[in-house]
């Protein structure tokens, strides 16, 4: 359950949206501040359950934040409190930029502001109750279509040790030595079966092949 | 026979007021008859190295008489011929030194015993004389050259005309040479009382080289009258000479000695005679070789410095033509450098305006004026329902929303999950998107205006590949050398021939050239498409 909120909002876009949707669940604690820096404050002082938060906030003049927008806030959040729940409410996103911060900043939902938002809110809430993520309808698309994988130096590695011939044992032995981690043989078979998925292979064999094929490795 | 007596008159070394630069001419003169080689060497490098016709000539004349001294009587002639060169005879000012220089080329004449040419030079040096006193020196060289000839009458005619205005040394000189004359030619002429008194007169001007003549005169003049006297002469000859380091006249007197002197002692003489005799042959060979090396050494000197000047202007011209190239080559460079920077910078300001120009009329076209249909529809109580009116506020609310995303920029921090995400979204069921070396460390060495610039062309590329390549495979590869790579390939339906590109293609053509970079597509039909962007960091 959810019991205590912080809400970080700027000053000038605060929104009637917010404080109906946590008045319709009840919650006992509810805590608005207008700066990034005093929601950093706060979050050391107390635990909250649940931060939300907008990304853009007005550079005031008389008082120069340390924390300066949305995203910084998300990250010293999470390192004060791993398990915070977070919810971004704002109006400044593109599709992509939301997925990168489902991807990057491991947020739990993303909700538009905009018509209707009160609703789209409290379905995140309830989502995030149920231990969910919420994604708005077009950011759900968009990472349906997401097909495909970026390569990085660590999975070209790990393919080329394989492709090499090395069981998945001695590539973990290979990371360790060569200090690049994780270097578990679990993260491994677990990169592993992220990037078979995102192609819909079945076999890490038909992965290798394809990268072969391809140039990747 | 007697020997000759050569009573040539001094030299007339009548100094010009200095006008120009003196200085060598100076050093020069400071070393005149006590280091004669050094003022030969030191007036040599004056005819090379001064551009004033009169220092020239004055320097070879006094050169001749060191010569001249020496007994480099060829040597002389020499350095006068080179005098006359530099002297004009019309012109007043050239006049006494060309008469010095042809006094000078008369005694060197007679010397060499060529007695009529000798006599045409006094008669030269007489013509330029300006100087009373000097005309009698020339006068009485004249006279001694007949004399020498042999021809006593006009050589006493000479004496006898030019002694009374005779004073001091020119008077004592021209009285020894009269009474030689007059004793020449008449045996029984008693030259004893002249001689006499020539000789008092040159012990009074303290003349050595004239003492040196009256002793040679007396010695002669007595040798048959008066042998005891002609040997105290004699012996007085040879101290002089000794003085003056004349070594002629050491072998003259020692002659003399040998000649009067009794058997006993005369044989002494003979021997210095001859140890003196062959010195003097060496000595002067010396003497003509030493003044011909100075001036062979200054010449070839003076070549090798025309020959240098030639090597370093040679050189000069070459390191001009180098100079002057590289500077053309690198102003070359770095005009072109400029105008490239320059081309980017417009074409981007160009792009920029471009951009703000279609923000604003999206502005007024999208947002303005959905603002002003929906106020009018409110004044107007067209609108009743308020969920009419929310709903269409929030689709202005979008447009505007959509117009601030174009701007915005993306840091370069997070570039890269933005391409990943943005470029992987055109995939599907059916079309694999796969992308290596994208990282943020690549586009941390990237700058903000090329990463926007491939982030419209990335687009641009993968919308074109949805529409027609029909590819199940795309592979987009990053690479950071000096040059930042991309190389994209799609296993798709290829190019077509004659392909026309679309707006999207020519567009993304003409960023990437606008970034100074290239860009080159590859594929026929049914072989896929291959694109390499290639930009400069």
């Amino acid at each position: 359950m959810i019991t205590s909120v912080l809400i970080a909002e700027d000053f000038e876009s605060t929104t009637i949206s917010v404080r109906k949707t946590l008045d319709d669940f009840r919650i006992e604690e509810v805590r608005f501040v207008y700066y990034c820096d005093d929601a950093v404050t706060q979050l050391k002082k107390s635990a909250y359950d649940l931060l939300i938060t907008d990304l853009s906030f007005d550079e005031e003049a008389d008082r120069p934040q340390q924390v300066k927008d949305g995203e910084a806030l998300i990250s010293a959040a999470r390192a004060l409190h791993p398990a915070l729940k977070i919810i971004v409410f704002s109006g400044t996103a593109k599709p992509f930029e939301i997925v990168r911060l489902y991807e990057q900043l491991q947020i739990d939902a993303y909700v538009p502001k905009g018509r209707r938002d009160a609703q789209k809110l409290k379905e995140a809430i309830e989502a995030i109750q149920k231990g969910k993520r919420y994604y708005p309808p077009d950011v759900r698309q968009m990472m349906r279509q997401q097909t495909g994988h970026d390569f990085t130096v660590y999975d070209i590695t790990i393919l080329s040790q394989i492709l090499k011939g090395k069981t998945q044992k001695q590539v973990a032995d290979h990371l360790h030595q060569h200090q690049i981690s994780p270097s578990s043989l679990r993260s491994i078979e677990q990169r592993l079966k992220e990037i078979r998925d995102s192609y819909g292979f079945l076999k890490n064999e038909q992965l290798i092949a394809y990268c072969k094929d391809q140039g990747i490795i | 026979m007697l020997p000759l007596i050569l009573l040539l008159a001094c030299r007339h070394n009548k100094q010009n007021t200095p006008k120009k630069d003196w200085t060598l001419y100076r050093k020069a003169y400071a070393f005149l008859n006590h280091q004669n080689d050094s003022a030969f060497y030191y007036f040599n490098q004056l005819t090379v190295s001064t551009k004033d016709s009169a220092q020239i000539a004055m320097a070879f004349d006094i050169m001749a008489m060191i010569q001249s001294d020496a007994g480099d009587h060829y040597g002389a002639q020499e350095s006068l011929t080179g005098a006359l060169k530099y002297l004009d005879e019309n012109r007043l000012a050239d006049q006494p030194t060309l008469s010095n220089v042809y006094n000078e080329l008369g005694m060197s004449s007679t010397d060499l015993k060529n007695y009529g040419q000798a006599i045409k030079y006094f008669d030269k040096a007489y013509k330029f004389s300006v100087d009373s006193n000097w005309t009698v020196t020339i006068l009485n060289n004249k006279g001694l050259a007949y004399q020498n000839q042999g021809a006593y009458k006009v050589a006493l005619d000479i004496y006898r005309q030019i002694l009374p205005r005779a004073k001091g040394a020119d008077r004592a000189r021209i009285m020894t040479n009269k009474a030689t004359a007059e004793w020449l030619k008449d045996t029984n002429y008693p030259a004893a009382a002249e001689l006499r008194v020539a000789l008092t007169l040159w012990q009074k001007e303290n003349d050595k080289w004239g003492l040196n003549s009256i002793y040679l005169s007396l010695v002669a003049y007595y040798e048959k009258v008066k042998p005891d006297s002609a040997l105290i002469f004699a012996k007085k000859r040879l101290t002089i000479a000794s003085e003056l380091h004349s070594p002629d006249d050491k072998l003259e007197a020692l002659t003399a000695l040998i000649k009067i002197s009794p058997p006993y002692t005369a044989k002494s003489y003979f021997l210095s005679f001859q140890k003196l005799s062959d010195s003097v042959q060496l000595a002067r060979n010396a003497a003509k070789n030493q003044f011909a090396l100075i001036r062979y050494n200054v010449e070839k000197s003076q070549a090798d410095n025309l020959r240098l000047q030639k090597d370093v202007a040679e050189k000069r011209y070459q390191l001009f033509l180098a100079v002057s190239l590289s500077v053309f080559v690198v102003s070359g460079l770095s005009f072109y450098f400029w105008w490239r920077r320059r081309k980017m910078r417009l074409q981007q300001e160009l792009a920029i305006r471009d951009s703000e120009m279609q923000v604003a009329k999206k502005v007024h076209d999208g947002v303005a004026n959905g603002i002003y249909q929906l106020m009018s529809e409110v004044e107007h109580g067209l609108l009743t329902d308020n969920e009419e009116l929310a709903d269409k506020l929030d689709l202005l609310y979008q447009r505007s929303r959509d117009i601030s995303y174009e701007k915005a920029v993306v840091a370069s921090s997070a570039f890269d999950r933005q391409l990943s995400v943005q470029l992987r979204a055109f995939g599907g069921q059916n079309c694999h998107i796969s992308l290596t070396g994208n990282s943020p460390e690549l586009w941390s060495g990237v700058p903000d205006v090329i990463r926007q610039n491939l982030n419209y062309i990335l687009l641009e590329l993968m919308v074109n590949m949805k529409k027609h390549s029909r590819a199940a495979n795309v592979l987009i590869k990053f690479e950071v050398t000096d040059h930042l790579h991309i190389n994209y390939s799609d296993d798709g339906v290829g190019l077509a021939p004659n392909v026309r590109f679309g707006n999207g293609l020519v567009g993304t053509e003409n960023r990437i050239q606008a970034m100074g970079g290239v860009v080159t597509f590859d594929g026929g039909p049914g072989k896929g498409l291959k694109i390499a962007i290639i930009i400069p960091l």
